[in-house]
């Protein structure tokens, strides 16, 4: 077949959702079908401008290529899903959360804040609950992004996940004195919330950051929490790290804490669990909800007290975390997380 | 339904936030309401109702005013009072009541004091209405063309429902002016105001005479412009042979004293005119339970609702009024009518009819009330504008994307031929049409 997945491309940033439009193009290839990325360039600010992007997504004419039929449209993002095509599937990584579950958010919600604001979140809204239907079928990134498209307007999909970019490089390794937080620094992770908790532990508990800043305010911020609370020698901002070191630091942590406001997804806590670690979470943090349970790590309130109770307990117990962390693993494996089970899904 | 409600507020000496201050207690009944003013003060009786904060355009908390469902912004010809809503308006779309039909003073007024506003309102002017637009703004800031002379042609009531998702007008005749030239939902809506209780009506009947007997109480009420037309009522009533069996009492502040005093000596007057001044509304009933007939005149008439003539209309008051505007629109069993082309002759008539049969006018003042209570109760008001809020608010996507595809034929205007400009819009209202309430396409 001749695919083309769709979805969008803010210049100059690459994170999760590059990688995971990369990734399906490789099964896709790998299982024997032509396949392309096509990307729309992205802009959130102000409002109107995606307007302007969601009309763009519905003009372009995808149904062929150079005289030949393109088989299969596959929909990624907000709004490239917009795309039409005869024959369409939608993998939604998420839909455009600021008009959503974020639209109110203290820290996310960003389109709240201008005059137009509410006119394209509704906008937004019922262009979603009229074209996302108009696929042949709709699946979801994660149970919690399903459950939004279900809760905020009412379209069924179905859950299908897929593993992280580097899944068959992660790897287990002697544990050392320190906890891992691999992720953008940005205030929807909540890194200031585990420095917050570092400041509550009864025992010199370390934790190493690992990520660029998506504004350097946040990081200033967090480095200044780090100075007021003195907590210099136990935090290490390791900054943009390459795959290589990042396996490291996997394999050998002795958890990985992973409190975000309301993922999506969430490779992170995936990866943790490729690498045999029990990861800390909390309730309100979404996808990684739906892989971490007692067994494999903790789930505790959104606040520096528990996740500080937390990182204690595994600090204190190392024996207890290196088989929380073997249960993780095997966790991860039974649940047939693998690309070729995706593609097998999308083009059924 | 949660809604900003941007209004001047009371004490603000404007019918605007009298209205306001009226309506509020029926609004919060059906709505979740934030009383929004720029105002440093405000009657705290509001408070009981709602929450009432205060905003500067230049810094609007939107994250604030974003948490309600729609934004209502009332504008008048007052710059001092609608400068800020309108510059709040025009951001941010909401639904605009427009409560008077000629702004040109709301925007002058509003440009004049800024240090470029000349040119920021000939821009506008040309903007609205191209270049006869601009040219005639240009003849006013040379002083060759009066403001006045420019509120005919160019109202500019449509720079206040540009940015519109709805617009409530309070007059038939304000429904087809704005629907002219505005794309956005268009409600009329008479203009609220509530009754006096029938304990209250009965008390003012009962000071009345039935039927009126000489010298009969002649009434005129509010802030007296020369649109009032003060000097014809004086000019009819000096020249009428039965004058002496009329009285004229004025209630409100006269814009030049000193001339209309002139006129009533110049017409021999003096002993049968009363010039009160202000005066505070717990008297104006009295004075008004007191008339045997009200002059409610307007010309010219920026066309907006009159509060003056239903509050007359509550005391089942008959009187005469100029067929213009809002007034052309009243029936003609509830008022008298006097043609702009022969006033004097007119009133000269109807007063004379007056004196030898007052009560075929009384009935007029009782099918004033009837109409009053059938079409101007707040209660049924706020129940037909809460419907059009929702009826708006549920349009608000397909406005968003209808203009963001007039942003971009705007936007190929200057370097594509019609034809193709054509065709793209064809192509773009195809894509639009996908995202239009109930369309299958």
């Amino acid at each position: 077949m001749r695919i083309l997945i769709a979805t969008v491309k803010i210049p100059f940033i690459r994170g999760g959702a590059e990688i995971h439009a990369e990734s399906l193009e490789t099964a896709l290839l790998a299982a024997g079908h032509q396949a392309e990325i096509v990307q729309v360039p992205f802009k959130w600010y102000p409002p109107e401008r995606m307007l302007d992007q969601m009309l763009a997504c519905r003009m372009f004419d995808l149904t062929e290529s150079s005289g030949t039929k393109v088989d299969l449209l596959i929909g990624l993002k907000f709004p490239a899903y917009y795309m039409r095509h005869p024959n369409k599937v939608l993998w939604i990584l998420h839909q455009h959360r600021q008009a959503y579950d974020l639209w109110t958010h203290p820290l996310a919600g960003d389109m709240i804040q201008y005059p137009t604001g509410p006119e394209v979140r509704d906008a937004i809204i019922e262009a979603d609950r009229k074209l996302i239907p108009e696929a042949k079928a709709v699946y979801a990134n994660s149970k919690n992004v399903s459950g939004r498209l279900s809760r905020y307007c009412g379209i069924a999909s179905v859950p299908l996940y897929h593993p992280p970019p580097s899944a068959g490089q992660l790897f287990c390794g002697e544990s050392q004195d320190y906890f891992f937080f691999p992720s953008r620094l940005t205030p929807l992770k909540r890194q200031h919330l585990a420095v917050e908790a570092l400041a509550l532990t009864k025992n010199p508990v370390r934790m190493c950051f690992a990520g660029v800043p998506d504004y350097a305010a946040y990081l200033d911020e967090l480095k200044a929490s780090v100075a007021r609370l003195q907590l210099k020698d136990r935090v290490e901002f390791a900054g943009g790290i390459t795959d290589e070191e990042k396996f490291q630091r996997y394999a050998h942590c002795i958890g990985v804490i992973y409190p975000p406001v309301d993922e999506d997804y969430g490779y992170v806590t995936l990866e943790g669990m490729l690498s045999s670690k029990p990861v800390i979470t909390c309730s309100d943090s979404g996808g990684p909800n739906e892989f971490v349970d007692v067994d494999t790590g903790f789930v505790v309130e959104p606040n520096a007290a528990s996740l500080a109770a937390a990182l204690d307990a595994l600090w204190e117990n190392r024996e207890r975390a290196k088989s929380m962390g073997a249960l993780a693993r095997q966790r991860y494996q039974s649940m047939n997380i693998t690309w070729p089970h995706v593609v097998r899904t999308l083009l059924q | 339904m949660k809604l900003n409600w941007f209004s001047p507020l009371p004490p603000a000496p404007t019918g605007i936030a009298e209205y306001t201050g009226t309506l509020v207690p029926w609004l919060c009944q059906k709505a979740e309401v934030t009383l929004w003013t720029d105002q440093e003060s405000w009657d705290r009786v509001l408070e009981r109702y709602c929450e009432v904060r205060r905003f500067d355009c230049r810094s609007v908390p939107w994250r604030d005013v974003n948490r309600a469902d729609l934004s209502v912004f009332h504008l008048g010809n007052n710059r001092d009072f609608h400068d800020g809503i309108w510059q709040v308006s025009r951001a941010h779309a909401g639904v605009v009541v427009v409560h008077d039909l000629r702004l040109q003073d709301l925007f002058w007024g509003a440009f004049a004091r800024k240090p470029a506003g000349s040119a920021e309102y000939i821009r506008l002017m040309e903007h609205v209405y191209g270049a006869d637009g601009g040219s005639a703004a240009r003849r006013f800031v040379e002083g060759t063309q009066s403001l006045d002379s420019l509120c005919l042609s160019y109202p500019l009531t449509e720079a206040v429902v540009e940015n519109a998702l709805g617009v409530v007008v309070h007059t038939r005749g304000g429904f087809d002016l704005v629907s002219a030239h505005c794309q956005a939902s268009l409600a009329f809506l008479p203009f609220p105001y509530p009754a006096a209780p029938d304990s209250a009506f009965e008390v003012w009947s009962a000071r009345r005479n039935r039927p009126a007997r000489p010298p009969f109480q002649l009434v005129l009420l509010g802030y007296i412009n020369p649109n009032r037309r003060i000097i014809s009522l004086l000019q009819a009533l000096g020249s009428l042979p039965g004058k002496s069996d009329f009285r004229l009492r004025v209630y409100g502040p006269i814009w030049d004293e000193a001339h209309v005093r002139e006129k009533v000596r110049e017409y021999g007057l003096e002993r049968l005119v009363t010039l009160n001044g202000y005066t505070p509304a717990s008297q104006l009933d009295d004075a008004i339970a007191d008339a045997d007939l009200a002059i409610n005149l307007r010309f010219p008439t920026m066309g907006e609702a009159s509060m003056s003539q239903l509050q007359v209309w509550d005391h089942a008051l008959p009187s005469i009024v100029t067929r213009t505007g809002w007034y052309a629109e009243l029936s003609d069993d509830a008022v008298s009518f006097v043609e702009i082309d022969r006033e004097i002759e007119d009133l000269r008539r109807h007063l004379t009819v007056f004196s030898s049969d007052p009560e075929s006018f009384a009935r007029l003042g009782e099918n004033g009330r009837a109409a009053l209570l059938e079409q101007h109760s707040p209660a049924a008001y706020v129940e037909s504008l809460v419907g059009f809020l929702e009826k708006t608010l549920a349009q608000r996507p397909a406005r968003a994307f209808t203009k963001a595809a007039q942003d971009a034929a705007e936007g190929m205007k200057g370097w594509v031929s019609a034809g193709v400009l054509d065709r793209a819009a064809e192509s773009i209202a195809g894509s639009i049409g996908h995202f239009l309430p109930g369309s299958d396409q």
